[in-house]
């Protein structure tokens, strides 16, 4: 075994909830043709539930409502601010709702952008990438 | 935090599987050795996403199955440095707080890496936040934190150095008196490491790929505190 290239591509949470919803779908279809036995193994069961627990709806992911018009049109319409690549990417997995949150995922926030530019990234969130609702507050 | 990395191998199909299209038998190889496996300096791979070169199958003396050099790509999970996760607290302790995420769970925020005036209440096993108020990080709440650090653990066997019966041979299987006996030869610097790692885990066993996060910055903690 090699590994040719460690990091060839960045996935989204979106891309692999995708991923494994085909590999699902995939299986569902060969075991109804008699090929019961394919892709069935113990290990990777386990990590397509474990990831689609984390992935999926119940865990207030947003990855679960996003869809790729959506995140194409998000692209398109967040290139107007400098982002790094890697900045937009956590922007997508964790889609903020709040400034304080999306401060976080941008380096140097203060620097290189003001409020009112936060505020419209944050429209732009809302509209196309589905954040989860915030769960009810518990008082802390 | 999710990546695709590029492997070649040479993938085994028995004769058994020969009836199975190649592509859907390559990729039940690939998934049984990989799928949910943490390869050493690349991370945790979850399973195939596509198969880019299929060579020729080869047939060795003595064995009757066909050896096919493939060439393809893996989805793993490896954040980089500096990537906010979610997770949800397992555990909290005096050193520090353990987060799981279901499928990897081996993330350990230590106490130097919490926000400045939190406090361990030992009575009620949890972290506070001395803010403005008095902010529980309590179990099984959803957590963010931001990846520190990254520890590889080699898992392989120590070879025969050492005398004390080894159990773990593959990459998963776990021997926690052996590896705590062996560090003994490892640089100093890897064994702080694997302390920091143990004081937040209630066994010993040395995992072979774990995350060290912090949360110190706003925005940071329980999501809670900032949605």
């Amino acid at each position: 075994m090699k590994a040719e290239v460690a990091r060839d591509k960045l996935l989204s949470n979106f891309e692999v909830l995708q991923h494994i919803n085909d590999i699902k779908r995939r299986q569902k279809q060969s075991s109804a043709s008699r090929h019961r036995s394919a892709l069935k193994t113990e290990n990777l069961e386990t990590i397509l539930l474990e990831l689609h627990t984390y992935l999926g709806e119940k865990a207030h992911s947003a990855a679960a409502k996003q869809n790729p018009a959506d995140i194409k049109t998000f692209m398109q319409e967040i290139s107007v601010y400098d982002l790094e690549k890697a900045e937009k990417l956590q922007i997508i997995n964790i889609a903020p709702t709040s400034l304080v949150t999306l401060y976080c995922l941008i380096e140097e926030y203060e620097q290189r952008f003001t409020e009112e530019q936060g505020n419209h990234m944050l429209e732009l969130i809302q509209k196309y990438l589905h954040p989860a609702p915030p769960p009810p507050t518990a008082g802390a | 935090m999710f990546i695709l990395s590029k492997f070649s191998d040479l993938i085994r199909i028995e004769p058994s599987k020969f009836s199975k299209k190649t592509e859907d038998a390559l990729e039940d190889e690939i998934n049984v050795k990989f799928a949910n496996k943490v390869v050493q300096d690349v991370g945790l791979c979850l399973c195939l996403y596509d198969i880019l070169e299929v060579g020729d199958g080869l047939i060795r003396h003595g064995d009757g199955s066909a050896y096919i050099k493939t060439v393809f790509r893996l989805v793993v999970f490896r954040p980089f440095i500096g990537e906010v996760l979610v997770g949800w607290v397992s555990s909290c302790s005096e050193e520090g707080i353990k987060v799981r995420m279901g499928f990897f769970d081996d993330i350990f925020i230590p106490k130097e890496y919490l926000f400045e005036s939190c406090i361990f209440i030992p009575r009620e096993q949890a972290w506070v936040w001395r803010d403005e108020h008095d902010l529980y990080i309590d179990t099984n709440e959803r957590i963010r934190f931001r990846v520190e650090q990254e520890i590889f653990t080699d898992q392989s066997p120590r070879g025969p150095k050492n005398t004390e019966p080894e159990g773990a041979s593959s990459a998963v299987a776990q021997n926690g008196g052996a590896a705590a006996g062996a560090t003994s030869t490892d640089a100093a610097a890897a064994e702080q490491q694997q302390q920091l790692l143990q004081n937040g885990s209630s066994h010993t066993a040395v995992p072979p790929y774990s995350l060290i996060a912090s949360c110190q910055t706003y925005g940071m903690g329980l999501a809670t505190w900032w949605d």
